[in-house]
Parts: C-alpha cells; sequence; structure tokens
C-alpha cells in the first residue's frame, strides 16, 4: 500500500509537468492548427537561460522569472517570424517548419552552452516527507511543482474566461474570419497565444530541470510525454491535457515501479494506444464536426 | 457613404465582379439582388477586407479603404453579417455579443447598453445568453448574428442572406429590425439577397448583379413597379 501511495504521489507530481507541456502544445493547435515540435527545444533554451543565471549567482526564482519572460518572448518571436509565413499553407510546411526551428534550437543550445548536461537546483528539498516513520515519494519540491503548475492552470482558466483578451483570444481560435470581421486583430491574438503557450512551457522546462539535468537534448522525452498528454485529452482541450498528464505521469510511474523503468517509454505508448483505441478522438473530444 | 468604381475582383482566371460601381448613400436600405454567382457576396467580401481587389476604388466616407486589413476596415464602422451569420458556435450569446463590441475598448457601461439594446430587439436571445451559441436555433442565430454587429454601432451594416434556410415568420422578423434600425438610427444597410421579394419589401432602392456586373440599378418606385420588375427580376 505504501508502494502504491508514493507511486500514485510521484506520478501525479511528473504528470502535473507532462500536462503543462501538453497545455502548452494544446494552446497552439486550438490557436493555429499546428502541433509545435519544436516545443521541447524551446523550453531548453529557456531553461538554460535561467541555468545561466544561477551559475552566475542569481537566485532561483530570478532564474525562473527569466525563464518564464524569455518563453514569452521567444514564442512571439518565433510566431511572427518563423510561424507566421506557414499559416494558411498546407499544413504539411508547418510540421517541417517546427521541426527544423527544433533541429536548429538543439545544435545552437549545443554551440553556446556544450552538450554536457548540467544539474539544475531544486526549489527546495526534494527529501521526501515523513508521515508516522515512513517516507513518502513527495517532497516540500514536489508540493512547489504542483502548485506553481495549478497556479498556472487556474490563471490561465481566468484569462481565457473571465477577460477581454481571453475572448479574444477565444475568438480569434474558433473563427478567425468572423474575428476579423469583428474588429479582432487575429494576427497579434496569435501571436499572444504562442507566446502564451511558450511561457506556459517555460514553467515546465525548469521543473522537470533538476530531474533530467540542462542539455541539449534532455527535454525531448518531455516533450513525447507532453505530447501524449495533449492526444489522450483530445489535443483541442487544455482540461482534457490536464487528465491525460495525470492519467499518463501516474501509469509511468506504475509501470517503472511494478515491472521496470527500462520500459517507461513503451508505458507510455501502451497508454495512448489504450486511450485511442478506445476514444480515438481522445477523453475529451467534443462532439466531432465543427465547421457551419 | 459607401463609394465602389471599377471594383474589379478574380478568383484564379474566374472573373467575379467586372467594374462594378455603386454609390449608396447614408441612412437607406440597398436591396442587391441577383441569382447564385452575380458577385453579390464578393461584393460584400471586397468591401470588408476579405478579399482583395485586383482594382478599383473602394471608399466609406471618402476615405479609402480599397486594401485596408478586415480588422481595420470593422473599426472604422463597417459591420459584415456573413452568410450563415458566423456566429462562433463554441461561445455563449452573451460572449457572442460582447465579443461585438470589443474593439470599441472598455467602454463597460455603454457596451452594456447596446447589449441591452440588442436584448431588447431580440427578446429570445436574452433568455439564452447563457447557452452556447451552437444550441440555437436557425432564427436565434441569425438575430444573434444581427445583434452582434449591432454592438459594435456600426454606420454601415452589411449582410449577406439573413433569410437563408429560415422560416418565413422569421425572415418578416428580421426585416422588420432592419427597417426600424434604418428609421430610428438612420443606419445604412447593403442587403444582399436572393429571397427578392422579402428584400424589396424594405429596400429603398435595389441594385441587379449579374455575372458580377451591375444590370439594373432601380429605385423604390422603378423596384415596385410590376413591369420593370418583371423584366429584371423575373417575378
Amino acid at each position: 500500500m505504501d508502494r502504491f501511495v508514493n507511486l500514485t504521489l510521484s506520478g501525479v507530481t511528473s504528470g502535473m509537468v507532462f500536462a503543462t507541456v501538453g497545455l502548452a502544445l494544446v494552446l497552439i493547435w486550438r490557436a493555429t492548427r499546428i502541433v509545435n515540435f519544436a516545443q521541447g527545444a524551446m523550453l531548453m533554451v529557456t531553461t538554460f537561460l535561467a541555468w545561466t543565471v544561477i551559475e552566475h549567482g542569481g537566485s532561483y526564482w530570478l532564474a525562473l522569472a527569466v525563464a518564464l519572460a524569455a518563453g514569452l518572448v521567444l514564442g512571439a518571436v518565433v510566431e511572427r517570424v518563423v510561424i507566421r509565413p506557414v499559416e494558411n499553407k498546407p499544413p504539411l510546411n508547418a510540421v517541417i517548419v517546427t521541426l527544423g526551428l527544433f533541429v536548429l534550437l538543439q545544435a545552437g543550445a549545443g554551440m553556446i552552452w556544450g552538450g554536457r548536461p548540467h544539474s539544475y537546483p531544486p526549489a527546495f528539498t526534494i527529501k521526501g516527507f515523513t508521515v508516522a516513520g515512513t517516507q513518502l515519494q513527495l517532497s516540500p519540491f514536489d508540493v512547489f511543482v504542483i502548485c506553481a503548475v495549478g497556479v498556472v492552470m487556474v490563471a490561465l482558466t481566468l484569462l481565457f474566461r473571465r477577460t477581454d483578451v481571453g475572448l479574444k483570444l477565444r475568438a480569434a481560435a474558433f473563427a478567425p474570419e468572423v474575428s476579423r470581421l469583428l474588429g479582432v486583430r487575429v494576427g497579434r491574438m496569435l501571436t499572444l497565444g504562442w507566446a502564451l503557450a511558450a511561457l506556459v512551457g517555460s514553467l515546465a522546462g525548469v521543473l522537470i530541470a533538476p530531474s533530467v539535468f540542462v542539455g541539449p537534448s534532455q527535454f525531448d522525452p518531455i516533450l513525447v510525454f507532453g505530447f501524449t498528454a495533449a492526444v489522450i485529452g483530445g489535443l483541442d482541450s487544455p482540461a482534457g491535457a490536464v487528465v491525460g498528464g495525470l492519467l499518463l505521469g501516474c501509469a509511468l510511474s506504475y509501470v517503472s515501479g511494478y515491472i521496470s523503468s527500462d520500459i517507461v517509454t513503451l508505458g507510455a505508448f501502451a497508454v495512448l494506444i489504450a486511450v485511442l483505441m478506445i476514444r480515438p478522438n481522445g477523453l475529451f473530444a467534443t462532439a466531432a464536426g465543427r465547421r457551419v | 457613404m459607401l463609394e465602389v468604381t471599377d471594383l474589379v475582383v478574380t478568383y484564379g482566371a474566374v472573373t467575379a465582379l467586372d467594374r462594378v460601381s455603386i454609390k449608396v448613400a447614408g441612412g437607406g436600405i440597398t436591396a442587391m439582388l441577383g441569382a447564385n454567382g452575380a458577385g453579390k457576396t464578393t461584393f460584400l467580401r471586397a468591401v470588408s477586407g476579405l478579399v482583395r481587389p485586383r482594382s478599383g476604388l473602394i471608399t466609406v466616407d471618402g476615405r479609402d479603404i480599397t486594401r485596408r486589413a478586415a480588422e481595420e476596415i470593422a473599426r472604422l464602422g463597417v459591420a459584415h453579417v456573413p452568410e450563415n451569420g458566423g456566429v462562433i458556435l463554441e461561445l455563449t450569446v452573451a460572449e457572442n455579443l460582447r465579443l461585438g463590441g470589443l474593439w470599441r475598448g472598455r467602454g463597460g457601461a455603454a457596451a452594456r447598453r447596446r447589449i441591452d439594446g440588442v436584448y431588447e430587439l431580440f427578446p429570445p436571445l436574452r433568455d439564452r445568453r447563457g447557452r452556447l451559441a451552437a444550441t440555437l436555433s436557425g432564427g436565434e442565430r441569425q438575430m444573434l448574428a444581427l445583434g452582434r454587429a449591432l454592438v459594435a454601432g456600426p454606420r454601415l451594416l452589411l449582410v449577406d442572406e439573413p433569410s437563408l434556410g429560415l422560416a418565413p415568420r422569421v425572415v418578416a422578423q428580421l426585416m422588420a429590425v432592419l427597417r426600424r434600425l434604418r428609421d430610428e438610427h438612420g443606419l445604412t444597410v447593403v442587403l444582399v439577397e436572393q429571397n427578392a421579394r422579402s428584400a424589396l419589401s424594405i429596400a429603398d432602392r435595389a441594385v441587379v448583379l449579374n455575372l458580377g456586373t451591375v444590370v439594373a440599378d432601380l429605385d423604390k418606385a422603378e423596384a415596385v413597379d410590376d413591369r420593370l420588375r418583371h423584366a429584371y427580376l423575373g417575378f
């Protein structure tokens, strides 16, 4: 029983990070119908920036702020410079462009920071809480991870549901042409959408960095898991990405705890295939067939 | 108000509009009639900036809008209600309405007053304000589309086939609203219709398009004159 609780706890923690990456992918997919394969590389770059701040004696919190701000800027720049020319073009163009960006960022990071992974400090101790003599797989840092992701999710929900900008963002994503007729500057909304998504991604990068280390290709599995989380949820639903991330986190944790940590990736595929067999459009897909 | 001079719009090798010139004075309803493919929808899309004209000049109140972006044209007070209304199904009725007035800035009270005005114009919308637009009937969607355009307080309203697929009673209701907006608020309306009979019931003028050119421009008296109407419109 202890073991199950511990595996669940660590599954929830990593699931929250997967959910965050999934959320970044969903935000972009909803707004532009593009799967951002460069998401992993983008959060790798912002995490490297945060690591550089810490290397130069900056505090954890300053580094986190730098990563988030860099994510915001990077997302906006990527949309304006790289994505804008392929919007409204065949979907394959965008796929190739984001893959190219992935390669470019990874190679660039290797040139600047080298290929060797570096350690990244956690905000709080990663020594688990002790309850009634047994040590839990839940540390103060894990609690921080869960809270940070929770705060971001609540903030995003409020932004989308309660503010004028959120209404414009949703309208621009659902019906760009009609939105333009209503005076919504759709181009700006797309830039903002990418910026927000990259911000969310950069948070995930900093949160996962202590366990995967910081290196040009250290975050590749995170993108795969985040993508799986998003697909489980239906790729179109932010709530779905969160549930997908938690499901995946727990599944992977059970696989590595009860079977073997060598086949964790296999576990991700098993979850993905199981969900897609039962609900091909994802768990949270709304009745398909929009377009009037 | 709206002045279109020698407008040419092409889709690839197809010429959709061929040197169309129309002047619309302020404060009236201009019906734009014609068969399928006559170029009526293209005309509206060119005015509101959704398609780029190949040549020609479009001005609103003397201001050249020919190559402006659609969102900037909307911000000049040109509201375009596209075919089928274009309500955003994933948003609630209230959100659709709020969206219509957002470009005017955060004028909270003024926007709320205009939204209340829309609810008065179309009472069914008030009862369904919290529901997703996807749950509305065809007639209610058209009301929402029209109401959403009005929230911004436009000076020129372009409406594309509001009667499409609606029951005659609902169409009459919509036409009555357009007439009221003209009479009480001096709104200028360009009404594209295939349903010539209902459009002519409220129009001050009728422009007939055929294969991308203006073939008739009738004032109200002519439009209701049986012989002329029969010659141009075939009924």
